[in-house]
């Protein structure tokens, strides 16, 4: 697999970040994404999408191959890594995950899946808002 | 799915999850040791009994092997186990 650091291609639109990596499109964005981005945020792979999300700030990267591409997006417009955490969106299962080798942290989260309640209960609120398209006829 | 093929899903998950655990623990022997674990489990998964989707996600399982570098391997398993994770509690759901 590529190991290549990031290009940022294009930044753009009023409330969207557009960073292409190699040829995978990550999008960071503080609204739900759009039916027509969903396409694109699939290219990595047909039936996941890995997020990172800033939960204090709400913003959400996705789109990437590994989590840590889409934190370093976040990073790059002023989050703190201490608030951004990693998952996903199952769009076979409609399964929101919430584990990522970027939840890792020494001092409170020694797991990669995220172990406090509230944060995680966080996450998955933030995944449902970010992603309407895919949760909206579920359960 | 059958039964059977809940619980060998499962069970690879878990090995695999455990293989990123392992690994973001520093421990990377324990790690090659699940990693053994996740492929004789997958040996019995009925593929023929998956939804196309998930067979290409443990077809994915052989390639772990042969990747070398550890934080990356650690991705791959940890995506692979979520996946086949979420595949076994979407069945429950059923």
């Amino acid at each position: 697999m590529a190991q290549n650091p990031p290009r940022v291609a294009a930044v753009l639109g009023h409330h969207l970040n557009y960073f292409a990596i190699m040829q995978t499109m990550i999008i960071a964005s503080t609204k739900p994404f759009t039916a027509d981005e969903i396409p694109k945020l699939l290219e990595e792979f047909p039936d996941l999408i890995k997020t990172a999300i800033d939960i204090e700030k709400k913003i959400c990267a996705a789109g990437a191959n590994r989590h840590f591409e889409c934190a370093e997006v976040l990073i790059a417009q002023g989050s703190s890594p201490k608030d951004i955490w990693g998952g996903g969106v199952d769009t076979e299962t409609k399964e929101i995950t919430i584990d990522s080798m970027i939840n890792i942290r020494p001092a409170d989260n020694r797991s990669n899946q995220i172990q406090d309640p509230a944060t995680r209960e966080k996450f998955e609120k933030l995944s449902r808002f970010f992603f309407p398209t895919i949760f909206n006829d579920e359960r | 799915m059958t039964s059977d093929s809940v619980l060998a899903i499962g069970s690879t998950a878990q090995d695999l999850k455990r293989v990123a655990s392992f690994i973001g623990r520093g421990s990377v022997n324990n790690a090659a040791r699940f990693l053994e674990e996740a492929l004789k489990n997958k040996q019995t998964i009925k593929l023929n009994l998956l939804p196309s989707y998930l067979r290409v996600w443990v077809a994915k399982i052989d390639n772990l092997p042969a990747i070398r570098d550890p934080q990356l391997l650690a991705e791959e398993a940890l995506t692979i186990g979520c996946m086949l994770q979420n595949a076994v509690l979407a069945a429950a759901r059923r």
